[in-house]
């Protein structure tokens, strides 16, 4: 039997496979953005080539399909949603626009008003109206969703939020919205803000209703397609899609909650980080992913996983639990352009695998910093996708030219030489940001580099921000995959439990945890993959009378008894005390939401040591010239095959190592060694 | 000990600065977290900072800039009040007052600082500053324009010691607990500002155990010199000259009077002089005591110049600022100053950025609308409780600057986006109001090739008994925030109570008792615009039409943009002619066009 997990993002599909005894092997295809799906079965269909199988073959003995999936993070990234409208309460529908009056660069007033996934014609507004007891103050008045509707209709929209004031008290009103519509607008991804996010705040709530459904859309015709695919190979579990709480999905429950897929594979790199980053014997790591399309950086601060409810992806707010990853648009994609004042930009906007970049020579006609890396002699042209592309670079150099170095007045290899430092410098200021700006020194960190066009950059980056140990796996090019199969099934329950301590009723808090717990092991189980140990893991958040954020506390198993709830008011106290340095013995406690954590437990596949080296000779491939500016221009450098690269082996630069997948730039100042997983690391050499 | 100032890198320099600016940040989290009262735990009105033991402002959150940049006079307050051998480890210090070593603005706004103690000497001090729902005084929440004196305004705390050895001083909080309105709130959030501090000094102690303090105080040195440098590189780029303009406020809420600012900027080479004189004599209830003022004229500075500058000691050396004693921006005892922050404050911002924007009109942001915020008290029908309410959903939009469109809503410009307004859902749960309009409001905002930023109508509606009501800001009536480099002026912001069929005009700065089920309604202004409204590609004005910002006839007016009321589509021809005669209007002399 075998598991697999496939990464697909904006440029090139990963897939990482493993057999039942742990070998391991990775194939990556390029993406196909016209329709992602061709480049998921391309994966397959490689994965089972390498294992002398046949795709149905392949699929039956598959019991672990994970997915990351890049759709929903494209889309908001490069703005291309659902048309998308609104429906709010009547008098409320700019609280999208109106941000809470907040902008988070105070003393910069440079900075564009981000732009509105639901427009303000496509924000309408029914007569309906919950008081914040929950109490119906106004019903709700259908004429007006049947209007909203025929101008929906009209406008030929594709996803429809809706967001009512007090919906976390009293949904009803949301859900009849939601009924209307599916009659009347079936086609329409609908997304209603009591489901999505059953919180206070009217903000929060609506912005993440939105994202959900302008993302939605596009998800769920995605995955409609693929299942449809791998059911018709015989494929007949569910593929897992991975989430940015770290946890993964089943396929018919992510579609629903599209919001939870942003930031899918990236989220997978934080397992990924801490595996390798252990045997260098540390779990302090910055793990940077450079794919096509964008730069994942996250910071792993011993062993320790950052989540926030505070993030923002391209300036809208979401307010759901996610994995700290902070991404820009930067990648081997990211096309280059010089401004009107004659500023050299590179990104955001990414040429991603179609047309791709200009070396494709599938019609792409703008430089991308894959062309320029190509110029540079950096990745070799008949490599590019272990050879699935064949690279034209003399494309490259002509995009190059003329979009570049002629605006610039340069050389074609001066403008491809700026293009790789400009992107370089935008990735570090990017690390900076997750480290320097939060008070971590990069020193104390190993950098993790990965994504099939990060271990070209990989050195440079390390020097511009400071990381003396550079750690780039073998399997780089499909690092978030291999994160996957080191992820768990996850099921996490919100329930919100008003009331404060002293007035708690145990049975109706026991029956809640026992509902909440029945539901996600059920959940789990009839997901039913095979080898899952279930855990389950209580918490309540908890606060001051007064306060109005939380400290979660965990809570035990069982029927609680009046005993542990005190020892829960102590926890509480405690905690307050180690997060804030105070406690408050006097005040009175609030409940106010009961949450279960269902974890179903996956074996994990172990790391399987690398053959030892065999001597560089047997490893080298035929020089080129490539690109180093220390060095003056291009000089004739030593070229290995990684393939070919046994443990322990030394090499100095300038070199490049080619993989299948990649290429790992080593500059003159620079060493690289293999270690006794085969993975790379690279470290500057002192003078 | 060696004496020898360790030698400093640039990347420990810049990794010191950062680790501290995240403490900051960090200490911020403690108080929003934890504290119980509104206008902090929801709206983010307080500040925290780091300073070293001479009082040189070494690093602080971005926080409420009206706070921030005038935090380092109460630093030297400390200093001035007590003796080395009275500072020791574990005390807490409070202050309010502005006429105490200038240690405060409005008494609304207290002050704790705590020394972090290394080799038995202060070597630094964390600090927090956070407004206060109640500090006693003659009304609810501090604000009454026509209080007698600063007495008649609340408790005044000079600098006092409120810890000792980490222990509350009692008689000290009883005496204060005594006299405000919120005691319960306000002592667990005693325990929160004390939280906050303790972990401030945590943090620095570890700072302190990782570096060395030589090699921590000499990076902190070397980073304010830094940000001095690069300021001192911003301010060679504005051209040298003396530059002077004015701005009004609607009243001071005890007159009907104008209150005039006056502002003359002398750049020269690498420093600027920034001079109040000419401002008029102190008045009630807006006059704005010298921290208050400092803070506006480097939110003016700070933000016409690089965002990238931290804002540290370093970037005050360069700049002197002068302020006549017994004016406005710098009031003697016993001038009331209920208002500073909310109202003086935003038109020192304003004069100085309309002042700049003579020498760099492209690096200076239009006019913002003013503070329009709406403060309720009252009892809860429920429990007869007394309730206070700040929630800043009234306030309007942003000016335009060069290259950006303004933003909707994120004014005061004293607050430049910091403060985070009320949840509306959160308000309903905790008061007896009820909001039943919360929207942009179509051309509130000032034309320009870059459109300011809208402002909004907001109606409250009262579901309690009666209610104190004072709307605390500018209407804008003096003069509506300024277009720049050729963009339009913004509006006039309005406020009226409906009684039933009833309309009553609403007077900024004037305590009024709205009934049960009286609505409060507000229209505030947006902010100027910046460059000619012409240039405005008419793609872009249509966008503004389709999606109401701006109306049809403004479009025309305005942006001399031609659409047909019915599709909104873009009538070229007219369109061209319209911007061609507006044009040659313009270059044959434009008073003609303006009395047309």
């Amino acid at each position: 039997m075998y598991r697999m997990a496939i990464d697909v993002g904006g440029t090139c599909t990963d897939g990482v496979v493993v057999d039942s005894g742990g070998a391991m092997h990775v194939v990556k295809v390029p993406s196909t953005p016209a329709n992602f799906v061709e480049g998921f079965v391309a994966c397959l269909d490689q994965a089972a080539e390498v294992l002398r199988l046949s795709l149905d073959e392949f699929l039956s003995r598959l019991e672990l399909l994970l997915h990351g999936t890049t759709i929903t993070t494209n889309a908001l990234l490069t703005g291309a949603v659902a048309k998308t409208g609104l429906i709010t309460t009547k008098g409320f529908r700019d609280i999208l626009e109106l941000r809470r009056g907040a902008r988070s660069t105070l003393y910069n007033y440079r900075v564009t008003f981000p732009p509105m996934l639901a427009p303000r014609h496509l924000r309408l507004e029914v007569e309906e109206r919950v008081l914040s007891t929950g109490d119906i103050m106004t019903p709700l008045r259908e004429a007006d969703v049947y209007r909203a509707v025929e101008q929906f209709k009209a406008a030929g929209v594709e996803a429809v939020a809706v967001s009512f004031l007090f919906s976390f008290r009293h949904p009803e009103h949301e859900q009849r919205v939601a009924k209307i519509l599916a009659a009347e607008l079936p086609e329409a991804y609908v997304s209603i803000s009591s489901e999505v996010l059953p919180r206070v705040g009217e903000y929060e709530r609506t912005s993440t209703t939105v994202v959900n459904a302008a993302v939605g859309p596009p998800l769920r015709r995605y995955l409609d397609h693929l299942e449809h695919l791998l059911r018709r190979h015989g494929f007949k579990r569910e593929p897992l899609i991975m989430q940015s709480n770290g946890g993964v999905l089943p396929a018919g429950a992510a579609w629903r909650h599209a919001v939870g897929s942003l930031l899918s594979g990236p989220s997978a790199a934080i397992p990924a980080a801490l595996l390798f980053a252990a045997t260098l014997g540390t779990r302090s790591v910055i793990s940077v992913d450079m794919g096509g399309t964008s730069f994942d950086v996250a910071l792993v601060n011993n062993g320790h996983m950052q989540t926030t409810m505070e993030k923002s992806i391209n300036h809208q707010r979401l307010a759901l639990p996610m994995l700290d990853i902070h991404t820009i648009g930067a990648g081997g994609g990211s096309i280059a352009w010089v401004d009107a004042g004659g500023l050299l930009h590179v990104g955001p906007h990414s040429a991603g695998a179609d047309p791709g970049p200009a070396c494709y020579g599938r019609g792409g006609a703008d430089p991308t910093v894959t062309d320029a890396n190509l110029v540079l002699g950096y990745i070799n042209q008949e490599h590019l996708l272990g050879g699935a592309i064949r690279c034209d670079r003399a494309a490259a150099a002509q995009a190059i030219g003329a979009k570049v170095a002629e605006p610039l007045g340069i050389s074609v290899s001066q403008a491809a030489h700026a293009v790789a430092t400009v992107v370089n410098h935008n990735m570090a200021d990017a690390i900076r940001l997750v480290s320097v700006r939060r008070g971590h020194n990069p020193k104390e960190f190993v950098l993790c580099v990965a994504g099939g066009a990060g271990p070209a950059h990989a050195a440079e980056l390390a020097k511009e921000v400071g990381v003396p140990r550079v750690l780039i796996p073998k399997t780089a090019a499909a690092y978030s995959a291999l994160g996957m199969l080191h992820t768990d099934l996850m099921r996490s329950y919100v329930e919100t439990f008003f009331t404060r301590l002293e007035n708690l009723s145990l049975p109706r808090l026991n029956e809640l945890f026992e509902r909440l717990e029945r539901e996600g092991v059920r959940t789990l189980q009839e997901e039913g993959t095979p080898d899952v140990a279930i855990e389950v893991v209580r918490s309540m958040d908890m606060r001051y009378l007064g306060q109005i954020h939380q400290v979660e506390v965990p809570a035990p198993p069982g029927r609680l008894t009046q005993a542990e709830v005190r020892q829960l008011a102590e926890a509480f106290h405690r905690k307050h005390h180690q997060t804030y340095t105070f406690s408050d013995a006097r005040s009175e406690m609030e409940i106010v939401d009961c949450r279960v954590l269902v974890i179903g437990r996956l074996a994990k596949p172990p790391l399987r040591p690398a053959p030892p080296a065999a001597g560089l000779e047997a490893a080298r491939k035929p020089a080129r010239p490539a690109y180093f500016a220390a060095l003056g221009g291009y000089v004739e450098t030593a070229i290995c095959d990684g393939a070919l690269l046994g443990a322990g082996s030394l090499i100095t630069g300038p070199a490049i190592i080619e993989e299948t997948a990649m290429s790992v730039v080593i500059p003159p100042d620079f060493q690289c060694t293999v270690d006794r997983y085969g993975n790379y690391l690279l470290s500057e050499v002192q003078a | 000990m060696t004496g020898e100032t360790p030698r400093v890198d640039p990347l420990s320099v810049a990794v010191i600065q950062n680790r501290l600016l995240s403490i900051t940040e960090e200490m911020g989290v403690v108080l929003l977290r934890t504290t119980r009262s509104q206008i902090l735990n929801e709206c983010h009105d307080f500040s925290t900072a780091i300073f070293n033991q001479h009082g040189e402002l070494l690093a602080q959150a971005e926080d409420v800039p009206i706070h921030v940049a005038g935090n380092h006079f109460m630093a030297r307050a400390i200093l001035k009040s007590f003796s080395a051998e009275e500072i020791a480890a574990g005390d807490i210090y409070l202050m309010n007052d502005p006429y105490s070593h200038n240690a405060g603005a409005h008494l609304q706004d207290w002050t704790f600082f705590r020394p972090v103690f290394h080799e038995g000497k202060p070597v630094f001090w964390v600090m927090c500053r956070a407004h206060q729902m109640d500090e006693g005084g003659s009304m609810p929440m501090g604000f009454n324009p026509l209080a007698y004196d600063i007495i008649a305004e609340g408790l005044r705390i000079p600098p006092i010691k409120l810890h000792e050895k980490d222990q509350p001083i009692r008689s000290v909080v009883d005496l204060i607990l005594q006299n405000v309105r919120f005691p319960a709130e306000l002592r667990a959030d005693l325990l929160a500002f004390a939280g906050c501090l303790k972990l401030g000094e945590q943090r620095l102690h570890e700072v302190i155990e990782k570096y060395g303090y030589p090699l921590l105080a000499a990076s902190v040195d070397a980073a304010m010199e830094s940000s001095e440098k690069a300021m001192r590189a911003e301010i060679a780029r504005i051209p040298n000259g003396v530059y002077e303009d004015e701005v009004y406020a609607d009243h001071d809420g005890a007159t009907d009077q104008t209150v005039r600012v006056r502002c003359r900027i002398t750049v020269e080479d690498e420093s600027m002089c920034v001079d109040f004189t000419g401002s008029e004599a102190q008045r009630r209830f807006i006059n704005s005591p010298l921290p208050n003022t400092y803070a506006g004229a480097f939110i003016g500075i700070f933000t016409s110049v690089t965002p990238d500058i931290i804002h540290n000691e370093g970037c005050y050396r360069p700049v002197t600022i002068v302020a006549p004693e017994g004016s406005v921006v710098n009031p003697v005892y016993p001038a009331t100053t209920g208002c500073c922050t909310l109202v003086l404050g935003c038109h020192i911002i304003d004069v100085v950025m309309k002042t700049l924007g003579q020498a760099i009109p492209r690096q200076v942001s239009a006019g913002w609308a003013s503070h329009f915020t709406i403060n309720l008290s009252g009892r809860r029908p429920e429990s007869g409780e007394l309730y206070a309410n700040v929630n800043f959903c009234g306030n309007g939009g942003s000016g335009a600057i060069w290259g950006y469109d303004g933003w909707p809503h994120i004014a005061p410009v004293n607050c430049s986006g910091g403060i985070i307004k009320a949840s509306i859902e959160m308000l309903e749960m905790r008061n007896p109001w009820q909001v039943r309009e919360y929207a942009l409001r179509t051309d509130s905002a000032g034309a320009g090739t870059y459109r300011g930023g809208l402002g909004v109508s907001l109606r409250f509606v009262n579901h309690g008994y009666d209610s104190h009501f004072i709307l605390l800001g500018d209407d804008h009536s003096a003069a509506p925030p300024f277009g720049q480099d050729g963009g339009k002026p913004a509006t006039r912001s309005r406020c009226w109570i409906e009684r039933g069929d009833e309309r009553l005009p609403v007077r900024t700065k004037q305590h009024y008792v709205v009934q049960p089920g009286d609505h409060i309604v507000t229209e505030t202004t947006g902010g100027g615009g910046v460059g000619d409204p012409l240039a405005r590609p008419a793609a872009l004005v249509r966008e503004d039409v389709v999606n109401g910002y701006v109306s049809v006839e403004r479009a025309r007016s305005d942006y001399g943009v031609a659409l047909d009321t019915a599709t909104l589509a873009l009538d070229e021809a007219a369109t061209a002619r319209l911007r061609g005669r507006e044009r040659a209007g313009e270059a044959h002399g434009r008073g003609e066009e303006k009395s047309a």
